[in-house]
């Protein structure tokens, strides 16, 4: 079986500081895996070496059999990436906005035309659309931001706390739309999230991470009777020495 | 690629235009620049006022006065005593004082007319001295002897402040672009966007090359805003006719451009070593102002050492080369040091820019 993401005893050092301390876990294709774990465990970075954005210190990430160091070019077609800081230019509108990031994965016109309604439909955000980005709320910047994610129909989706500081519905909306859309087009999806009861219905296997090592491994389920717990978060405090 | 390049620059440009800020300082503060410019120095060939005091008041002495007011370059302004005179001259209300004492005689004028100059300002005390001393003489009925003869064809030169001034107001407003370009690669940068960007197959190249060409297309509005504004307040560019008034203006448009690539350049190199959006701006006017003061934008540079330094900045390469051209009437070929210069600094700069912003996004 050929994994979707492959990572191999990474580390990765900013001067002394070490983000990830010899990291592995492998994405089975078509699943939804969750990296979870506390502020400053190592989610982003994790994320940002499998995106390509910077290199790791040492180990290796291999995504559908390409290294992410030595094929970037490469990578950058297979995936999409939602960093947890990201925005959309605020004096574009949203069908500007969708329009401008698609055409850099369409072939011809017809073929952005398919993936800017792909994104209408995903984002939910109707007639809103028409509007500039500068008089969006946080959640419907959100639901602009994964639309252009999952636009692309990427062989592989990078969604770092993706509905990191959204109101519960706008936050319902985003999860529904990540699970939808992983069933439909079987895209594969990593991502990162510290809120332990979105993960649980999101993902099919999470890696609890704590100071840049994988700590624990396994589906929702597995975990929890594994380690006697009634939710992640007590699985989590169990792994890292807190209960 | 090129797709990439239209569709970063495309991008580029609505986001500039729709943001207030930047249309301000990038298209109507420039403009609004010019317009005082216009009022201010429109007035022509500089004129510089001269206070006297007529002792005499005699028909010859009236006379004298009245052909000093009458010579381009000077403006006669009358004084009771030489008490308000000197204290008007050191107010610096007035450029020179002339004393006419009771008595004048043209042919013993050194005997009763007294003339002080303001010697910390060179082209005042030139204009002054020579007018005064030219019409002295005539009056005293002596020729003066001519040590030199004209060109049998006169070369056109149109140099007053106006002419200076329009020309230094153009290159400020393409070299503005540096501080454009420097904040919104940092806002890309702060925002997140410029991650997203490196995430899809355009490259930072790409990225680059449509900051780069939307640079030049703001550039070129703003020196097309800006001659135009300073066509409306009576700029004239010198060429026998009206198609080398044109080439001109294009020769010095593409000059311009030459100095918006050099601030696209150095916009790049501030915007890898800025912090966030507030520091790339701040950094960009640390920069943008030693170029105007010290590139011969508003005036000359006066000190030797100085003016030496002048040359490390490309603002005074365009200065230089649109001046010659604009005000001078040179051909493009004839400046073309100054390009060379400038298209070196141009080359290097964006080149360097590139490098720095390569490095530090990989």
């Amino acid at each position: 079986m050929e994994w979707a993401v492959e990572a191999n005893n990474l580390t990765k050092l900013f001067g002394d500081i070490r983000a990830l301390d010899g990291m592995s876990f492998k994405v089975e294709e078509g699943e939804i895996f969750g990296l979870i774990g506390p502020n400053g465990a190592g989610k982003t970075t994790a994320l940002r070496i499998v995106s390509a954005l910077i290199l790791p210190t040492s180990g290796s990430v291999v995504i559908f059999g390409r290294d992410v160091v030595r094929e970037a070019s490469e990578i950058r077609k297979l995936i999409s990436y939602l960093p947890e800081e990201a925005g959309a230019y605020k004096n574009l509108s949203g069908f500007e906005y969708l329009q401008f990031m698609g055409r850099f994965s369409s072939e011809n016109k017809e073929d952005l035309n398919e993936k800017v309604a792909d994104a209408v439909e995903i984002s939910g955000l109707g007639d809103r659309l028409k509007d500039k980005v500068k008089t969006y709320s946080k959640g419907m910047k959100r639901r602009l931001l994964v639309a252009r994610a999952l636009m692309t129909k990427p062989k592989l989706c990078v969604l770092d706390e993706p509905t990191s500081g959204l109101d519960v519905l706008h936050s319902y909306h985003v999860r529904n739309i990540i699970k939808e859309y992983v069933q439909k087009h079987d895209v594969t999806v990593l991502l990162s999230s510290h809120n332990m009861l979105e993960v649980e219905y999101l993902c099919e296997r999470v890696a609890l991470i704590n100071r840049g090592k994988i700590v624990a491994e396994g589906s929702p389920t597995e975990l929890k009777t594994k380690y006697k717990a009634t939710n992640l978060e007590e699985v989590f405090a169990e792994v890292a020495g807190l209960a | 690629m090129m797709g990439t390049i239209i569709t970063l620059t495309v991008k580029n440009l609505k986001t500039i235009m729709r943001d207030k800020v930047y249309l301000f300082f990038l298209l109507a503060m420039p403009i609004f620049m010019m317009i005082l410019v216009g009022l201010a120095f429109r007035g022509g060939t500089t004129t510089y006022s001269v206070g006297y005091v007529n002792y005499d008041g005699g028909q010859l002495s009236v006379f004298f006065i009245d052909a000093l007011e009458n010579s381009s370059g000077l403006a006669m302004v009358p004084y009771n005593n030489t008490d308000s005179l000197k204290e008007a001259f050191r107010q610096g209300n007035i450029k020179g004082g002339l004393i006419i004492e009771a008595g004048y005689n043209p042919a013993k004028a050194n005997e009763t007319v007294t003339l002080f100059v303001d010697e910390t300002d060179f082209s005042a005390s030139l204009t002054i001295q020579s007018t005064v001393k030219a019409i002295s003489q005539a009056f005293a009925g002596e020729t003066s002897k001519e040590y030199w003869k004209s060109l049998a064809e006169p070369i056109s030169v149109e140099f007053n402040m106006m002419n200076f001034m329009v020309v230094g107001t153009l290159s400020y407003a393409v070299s503005i672009i540096l501080f454009s370009t420097a904040g919104w690669i940092a806002k890309e940068r702060d925002k997140g966007t410029f991650s997203r960007l490196r995430t899809t197959p355009m490259s930072p190249t790409d990225f680059l090359a449509g900051g780069l060409l939307s640079g030049l297309i703001v550039s070129l509005i703003q020196a097309v805003s800006v001659f135009a504004v300073s066509y409306a307040v009576g700029f004239r560019p010198v060429g026998a006719t009206d198609m080398d008034k044109f080439v001109n203006m294009l020769s010095a448009f593409f000059v311009a451009m030459l100095l918006a690539v050099a601030s696209v350049g150095m916009g790049l190199i501030v915007a890898a070593f800025a912090k966030n959006e507030d520091h790339a701006v701040g950094i960009s006017w640390f920069v943008i102002i030693p170029m105007m003061f010290l590139g011969g934008t508003w005036y000359e540079v006066q000190d030797p050492a100085m003016s030496q330094v002048s040359w490390a900045f490309p603002t005074t390469y365009c200065n230089k080369a649109i001046r010659a051209i604009l005000v001078r009437g040179a051909p493009l070929a004839s400046v073309s040091n100054y390009l060379a210069g400038l298209a070196a600094y141009a080359a290097i700069l964006f080149m360097i820019g590139v490098l720095i912003f390569r490095k530090k996004t990989t």
